[in-house]
């Protein structure tokens, strides 16, 4: 809570030599009033409490000390002043100049939407870490029964007759390892940024093509795991085909930008990624057949553990942690993240500068 | 029957010079008479400019301030002046009033001595 968000410049004021009997109504009405001297200057504040102590005839002679605010005082010294002056509304200076008034009431009122918004920020949280653990016990455990099974079946293999390909058992396991592997440098890279730590970037000169292709294999080998039918596809790159960035940051946003999109795709539908150059940047996009995105959710789509639902307002698997990471990566690099989404399509974008020759500094 | 009806009045009247302020020598104002030290202090100003010096009484639980005639304090020093009015006056003064005090004061020797 901000001092600055309370200070008040419409209030009462009277003439430093008024005369009580003039200014009580004022006094009654709105419990204060400042008191100014010819030049328009502050001179202090006049309360009921002050004309029952002082009660002479003019407002100059009843004038009583009061606690002055400034701009280093905290809320709870600010409400310590209140309490020991007895009075509804205290000056605030800076550097000996008279910036405006608080009103006690006023700053009661924004404590109080305070610990409103404390107290249901603290069921949210409590709702988000109960769903963050339940979803990273299913996360891990989706990769890790994949290759504890497919483990089994190749042991299996040598001893039985088992009519499987032990490429594939091979390429799923190992995927699938990859995957643990990658949930848990997300959660290590998350808390890392969340704490204020920098991550590292390392700029070179980066092959598109081989991010593409890396990607596509990857999707390729567990399209086989999925329950629906998806065609993953990437547009060749054109120029530039080679970049001077972290290949395996932007290699690490897009898997997040696909992986999401396969979640939000229908069956049958088809998933296209590719680059685009405007003006100085690079533009790499996600492009998906699916659900637009719900108004509601679009402000907080890059908030943490905000889960989206699906059409029989199920929960989306992950853990909510993607386009987070996707957004501290992309801003990382240089550049930014958004999406459009329409009625049949959501395109997720993100932007890396062309004329990057340093490391870019973590925001 | 109708009674008929007159108006009369009666004035007793008399006047007097006064000057203003209406004292000479000392002003002793309590803490909650109707006139505080501003507004005395401002009524001097334009009033008599410059012939009354104002001190405030710490540590008094009913006077408030008062307000000595430079020409007494050209005679005697201002601690002398109120200690005896805390001796002889401040007892006799209520929290709600002004009070005027004269203060004739005579300075004498007993005896000047010299040679010739």
């Amino acid at each position: 809570m901000e001092i600055k968000n309370f200070i008040t410049n419409k209030y009462p004021v009277v003439h430093y030599f008024s005369g009580v009997n003039a200014i009580e109504d004022i006094i009654l009405k709105n419990e204060y009033t400042v008191v100014v001297d010819d030049n328009n200057k502050f001179q202090g504040i006049l309360t009921s409490y002050d004309l029952i102590k002082k009660p002479h005839k003019i407002v100059a002679d009843c004038l009583t000390e009061t606690e002055h605010i400034t701009n280093n005082d905290s809320i709870p010294s600010i409400i310590d002043k209140f309490n020991k002056s007895h009075c509804p509304a205290l000056p605030l200076f800076s550097e000996d100049n008279f910036i405006g008034i608080l009103e006690k009431r006023n700053i009661i009122d924004g404590l109080s939407i305070k610990i409103n918004e404390l107290h249901n920020k603290s069921l949210i949280s409590e709702r988000l870490k109960y769903n963050f653990l339940s979803n990273l016990s299913h996360e891990v455990r989706t990769p890790l029964n994949a290759i504890l099974g497919f483990l089994d079946i190749l042991l299996k293999l040598d001893k039985e007759e088992i009519n499987i390909d032990r490429k594939e058992c091979e390429s799923i396991i190992k995927n699938s390892a990859d995957r643990f592997l990658l949930i848990m440098n997300d959660l290590v890279d998350l808390s890392l940024i969340n704490a204020g730590h920098k991550l590292d970037i390392k700029i070179k000169n980066v092959q598109i093509e081989n991010i593409f292709s890396d990607l596509k294999e990857y999707f390729d080998t567990m399209s086989g795991v999925l329950n629906k039918h998806i065609s993953i596809k990437y547009l060749n790159p054109g120029n530039p085909n080679e970049i001077f960035s972290d290949g395996e940051k932007i290699k690490h946003i897009l898997y997040h930008l696909i992986d999401n999109a396969i979640k939000f795709s229908d069956d049958n539908s088809n998933i296209l990624y590719g680059h685009k150059i405007k003006d100085d940047n690079i533009v790499f996009y996600v492009k998906n057949d699916g659900l637009p995105i719900p108004e509601d959710k679009r402000v907080k789509i890059f908030e943490a553990f905000e889960r989206q639902e699906n059409l029989n307002n199920e929960l989306i698997a992950g853990l909510g942690i993607g386009l987070t990471l996707v957004k501290k990566l992309s801003e990382l690099l240089g550049g930014e993240v958004n999406f459009i989404s329409d009625k049949t399509q959501t395109t997720f974008f993100f932007t890396i500068p062309l004329n990057i020759k340093q490391p870019v500094q973590d925001k | 029957m109708e009674t008929a009806t007159t108006q009369k009045y009666s004035v007793q009247l008399s006047f007097e010079e006064i000057r203003l302020p209406p004292f000479d020598d000392i002003l002793i104002l309590g803490k909650k008479c109707p006139h505080g030290k501003i507004g005395v202090s401002k009524s001097f100003e334009f009033l008599v400019p410059n012939e009354f010096d104002v001190f405030e009484i710490d540590g008094d639980p009913i006077v408030d301030v008062i307000f000595i005639n430079k020409r007494i304090l050209k005679k005697m020093n201002k601690d002398t002046i109120i200690n005896i009015l805390k001796e002889k006056v401040f007892p006799f003064v209520s929290e709600c009033e002004i009070l005027k005090v004269d203060f004739k004061l005579r300075i004498f020797y007993n005896s000047i001595e010299g040679d010739f």
